[in-house]
C-alpha cells in the first residue's frame, strides 16, 4: 500500500500487485498475506486481524465446535463452505472429516463422551474413565464432526455442544462464516486493488469526505474533473497494467 | 440470568426478550462483528488508513442504525403479540 504506492505526476497512486493470481491464492491461504506479499502491509495486518479475530473468537465463543465439515443425514454441515473462505485455517475441519468418515478417530481429541445406553450419555467423561470406556466412548476432536449417528429428536452429541455452547454455538458458526465471506472481500482486494467509490455519483470531493483527506491531493485540486475511467484507460495502455493499478 | 435465546416469543411476547437481551448484555456480541466488518469493507474501498477508518465509522454506524430500526420494528410487531 502506501510502501509501494507512488505519486505520480498527475497525484494519482499506484498500487503494486506483482502477481495477482498468487496475491490471491495466498489471501486466501492466510488472510492479509496476499497484501503483505504486494507489500500493502499495514492492509495486509489489518485484515489479518479483523479476519482471523473473527474466526478465532467465534471459534472460542463455540467451544472449539463451531466450524467442522459433515454431509450425512441430519448434518448438512454448509456453514463450512463459507467457513473455507477463511483459509488454512479452516483446513483441519477437511482432514478431520476424512479421518472420521469410516468411523476413525479424530487427531487433537479434546475430550470423551458417555456412549448412548449410558446414564450419562453424551455427557463429557473425566479422563479417569477413557480406559473403561475405551473403544465406545465418543470422542470430541479438534474442528471435527460430532461422533455417533445423530437424530432430529432424540440426544446427539450434537445436541450435547449446543446444549454447553448455549447461544455461543450459533454465534459462533456465524462469526467463523462471517470471518470466511470478509476473506473474500480481502481475496478481491489482493487479485484487483480497492474498489474504489465512483467520483460521478458524488459532489465535487466524493460523498465521501475522507476521500479527499486520503485519497488524496488529485481529487480536488489538479484534476478535479478526472474520473477513474480515464485512469484505466491509461492502465490499459500500460503493459504492466495487469501489476498495477492506479487510483486517482 | 436468561435462559431464553435472543428472538424466542415468551408468553409475554417478543418485547420482553429483546429487553431481557440487550438487558443481559448479549448485544455487546454485536459489537466485534460490526468493527470488523466495518474495517475490512472500508479497508477494500481504499488504500490508505484515514480514508479506511472514515469510511469503517461511516459504515459502523450505518449499520448501527440499521440494526436499531429492526429493533423497532421488531418491537412494534412484538406489541401486537
Amino acid at each position: 500500500m502506501i510502501e509501494n504506492a507512488s505519486h505520480n505526476e498527475n497525484d494519482s497512486i499506484e498500487v503494486e500487485l506483482k502477481e495477482p493470481v498468487l496475491a490471491a491464492l495466498l489471501a486466501w491461504l492466510l488472510p492479509g498475506a496476499g497484501h503483505i506479499y504486494q507489500g500493502r502491509l499495514r492492509k495486509g495486518a489489518l485484515f489479518m486481524v479483523c479476519i482471523l479475530g473473527t474466526f478465532f473468537f467465534g471459534l472460542i465463543l463455540g467451544n472449539g465446535h463451531v466450524v467442522y465439515a459433515a454431509w450425512r443425514p441430519n448434518d448438512y454441515r454448509w456453514q463450512t463452505i463459507p467457513q473455507l473462505g477463511t483459509g488454512i485455517v479452516a483446513f483441519p475441519a477437511i482432514i478431520q472429516n476424512f479421518k472420521t468418515r469410516e468411523g476413525g478417530e479424530p487427531f487433537l481429541i479434546t475430550g470423551r463422551r458417555y456412549p448412548p445406553g449410558h446414564a450419562k450419555q453424551f455427557e463429557l467423561m473425566s479422563p479417569d474413565e477413557y480406559d473403561r470406556f475405551e473403544g465406545i466412548s465418543l470422542p470430541d476432536g479438534f474442528m471435527a464432526p460430532p461422533a455417533g449417528e445423530l437424530y432430529l429428536n432424540d440426544p446427539d452429541v450434537l445436541a450435547a455442544w449446543t446444549s454447553e455452547s448455549r447461544f455461543g454455538f450459533e454465534l459462533g458458526t456465524l462469526y467463523t462464516i462471517i470471518a470466511g465471506l470478509l476473506n473474500v472481500l480481502a481475496i478481491y482486494d489482493a487479485f484487483a486493488g480497492p474498489v474504489l467509490p465512483s467520483r460521478s455519483s458524488g459532489s465535487s470531493g466524493g460523498e465521501d469526505p475522507a476521500e479527499d483527506q486520503g485519497n488524496e491531493k488529485g481529487r480536488g485540486g489538479k484534476n478535479p474533473g478526472r474520473r477513474k475511467d480515464d485512469d484505466q484507460s491509461k492502465m490499459d495502455s500500460n503493459p504492466k497494467s495487469k501489476r498495477k493499478k492506479r487510483i486517482s | 440470568m436468561f435462559d431464553c435465546p435472543l428472538f424466542c416469543v415468551s408468553e409475554f411476547g417478543i418485547v420482553p426478550t429483546l429487553f431481557a437481551a440487550i438487558w443481559a448484555g448479549r448485544w455487546w456480541y454485536a459489537l466485534p462483528l460490526i468493527v470488523s466488518i466495518s474495517l475490512v469493507y472500508g479497508a477494500t474501498r481504499h488504500e490508505h488508513l484515514v480514508p479506511i477508518l472514515a469510511n469503517a465509522y461511516k459504515s459502523a454506524v450505518w449499520i448501527l442504525l440499521f440494526m436499531a430500526m429492526i429493533f423497532v420494528v421488531l418491537w412494534i410487531i412484538g406489541m401486537g403479540l
